[in-house]
């Protein structure tokens, strides 16, 4: 960074607040990791006043995060079962840890 | 109904069959999403019933026994995890560029005239997780992610495990995390718009 001309500063600084939708996509990923500076939270916003399909995929990471907290698994009758040899094997497994 | 074992002095012997009535399948469902290994599920549920029976002190009344016994499947999952990982055996596949990057164009935007832009949901968590196939959609979604990448999401969004505790289990920086986090959260994302709200507008 010290090395940069004033100029080249400056674009690179413009730039940033021009961020392409793939930027701001791992932004809005990394915003559920960890807080985002004060440049990337103005960048963020900027780009979402003009970008409908960012919006979007924000609100559906949020919504996602929702209901994979809340998931539990699937129960639908084909979803995959304890094998009967496996169950048979489980029981005498337990029986002899109560001997 | 075996309810008997739940009188005073219960029969140890009946309670550990009637949970693996109760909640095998449930147990090994959940294990088997993380680990994609029958095998694995299998022992890790067997771990499972096993360090229960030792620790019927923690047990919270009948109402809880599903909760408190996948919450020591949990632990027995993210062992397996730093096993695996500490011994190398889960590779990191090669994310091949153009996996969750072909959602964008030269110009780095949404490919939004390939149909890559995300569309509207019109749904809460709520209505989400009532649905029956959206849960099947989501579990196929999650399975087709690469391993790691799965194992990194699933104990992030799945057990709400720290940053810190995810990187020492699978041995990678922050960074890593936060670059596979992302392409998991891309590639889900697309997955499940095209295969559950697809068929559910044409149908």
């Amino acid at each position: 960074m010290a090395n940069l001309s004033p100029t080249r500063r400056i674009s690179l600084w413009i730039s940033s607040l021009l961020p392409s939708c793939e930027d701001v996509a791992r932004l809005v990923s990394d915003s559920h990791e960890r807080p985002l500076g004060w440049q990337h939270r103005v960048t963020v916003r900027v780009h979402f006043a003009v970008c409908i399909w960012c919006r979007r995929y924000a609100r559906q990471l949020r919504l996602l995060s929702e209901v994979l907290r809340r998931h539990t698994p699937d129960t639908s009758p084909d979803s995959p079962h304890l094998p009967e040899a496996a169950r048979e094997r489980l029981k005498q497994a337990v029986r002899g840890a109560q001997e | 109904m075996i309810g008997e074992g739940q009188t005073a002095g219960s029969v140890p012997t009946i309670d550990a069959e009637r949970w693996l009535e109760e909640h095998g399948d449930c147990l090994y469902r959940y294990a088997l999403m993380r680990t994609r290994d029958s095998a694995v599920a299998e022992d890790l549920v067997q771990e499972t019933f096993l360090a229960a029976l030792k620790s019927k002190d923690g047990f919270l009344g009948k109402s809880g026994e599903r909760t408190w016994l996948i919450a020591i499947l949990k632990h027995k999952i993210i062992d397996h995890v730093r096993r695996v990982c500490r011994e190398r055996k889960l590779l990191d596949e090669q994310s091949r560029p153009g996996e969750s990057e072909e959602q964008f164009d030269e110009w780095r935007h949404w490919k939004i005239r390939d149909g890559f832009g995300p569309m509207e949901w019109g749904v809460d968590a709520q209505a989400l997780l009532e649905r029956k196939d959206f849960k099947a959609v989501l579990e196929r979604c999650l399975s087709a992610l690469p391993m790691r990448t799965a194992q990194a999401f699933m104990l992030r969004e799945m057990e709400d495990q720290s940053a810190e505790e995810i990187c020492k289990v699978l041995d990678i920086t922050p960074t890593n995390l936060w670059v596979m986090l992302h392409r998991a959260r891309l590639r889900l994302r697309r997955c499940i718009e095209i295969n559950w709200l697809g068929t559910k507008r044409e149908g």
